[in-house]
């Protein structure tokens, strides 16, 4: 029997970690490839690392 | 990873267990950065703005081509490895010396097997990006998120019931595969349209 309020706090906290690093960089940094491709990056690191872990 | 899962929900004290995997992750994640990017530099040092054209092209065309396979749609051999991250070592290390190895092997996302092949990305986009910060952005990012991932597959079972936290991971793996796979070719999109 899952918890999904655990289960869901835990996965807004990841998205927040990525959305702080990308806006960091995206706003600190200046990119040379651009603020965009910079965040779906950050973005596809969160999806990919989440869907990683929970597989066998 | 699932053997692994077992001194995380059954020796110890488990939220110093789950702390210290997580802050693994993040140092495998943000090592990994640091020498993608250093190399990264390196080859903007060299290529100068002709490195932003190569990742413009180059990215897009690798999440394609990843998405595709993780989909089901290209039939070809997956590019991965047998390794696991050794479950004696919370035994030759220590306890929690052993579980932060553990996250910073899977934080560093290419000394492990590769489940989905769009993670191959990750290290892909953060070397050809040439920016030490956005390198360790990306990367710190996947590490965390792993790392978090499986806090919250522990977590999602209750008492300390190491069965259900591994069936509890097995019976995501097809839906998240076919998210990766659609997340990677959105990505392609958005990256191409920039």
């Amino acid at each position: 029997m899952a918890r999904p309020a655990y289960l869901g706090g835990v996965l807004a906290l990841a998205g927040l970690f990525g959305l702080a690093a990308a806006a960091l960089v995206g706003e600190a940094a200046a990119p040379p490839v651009g603020a965009l491709p910079v965040f779906v990056l950050v973005s596809l690191s969160l999806v990919v690392g989440l869907s990683t872990a929970a597989s066998p | 990873m699932v053997g692994q899962i077992g001194p995380l929900v059954q020796v110890g004290r488990k939220k110093t267990a789950l702390a210290v995997h997580v802050l693994g992750g993040i140092a495998g994640g943000a090592t990994i950065g640091l020498l993608l990017g250093f190399g990264g530099e390196l080859l903007r040092a060299g290529l100068g703005g002709t490195l932003d054209t190569v990742f413009v092209v180059v990215v897009p065309a690798a999440l394609l081509y990843t998405a595709s396979v993780d989909l089901g749609l290209l039939k070809v051999r997956h590019l991965t490895w047998v390794r696991q991250t050794p479950g004696s070592w919370p035994c030759s290390m220590g306890h929690y010396p052993g579980i932060f190895g553990w996250g910073f092997d899977l934080g560093l996302g290419v000394t492990t097997r590769i489940p989905y092949q769009s993670t191959l990305i990750v290290p892909l986009a953060a070397f050809l990006c040439g920016d030490l910060a956005t390198a360790v952005a990306i990367t710190t990012t996947y590490g965390a998120a792993r790392a978090l991932a499986v806090v919250a597959a522990v977590e999602s079972v209750p008492g300390d019931d190491y069965g259900a936290a591994c069936d509890a991971i097995q019976e995501r793996v097809v839906p998240l595969k076919r998210l990766v796979g659609v997340t990677a070719l959105v990505i392609a999109a958005l990256i191409m349209i920039s």
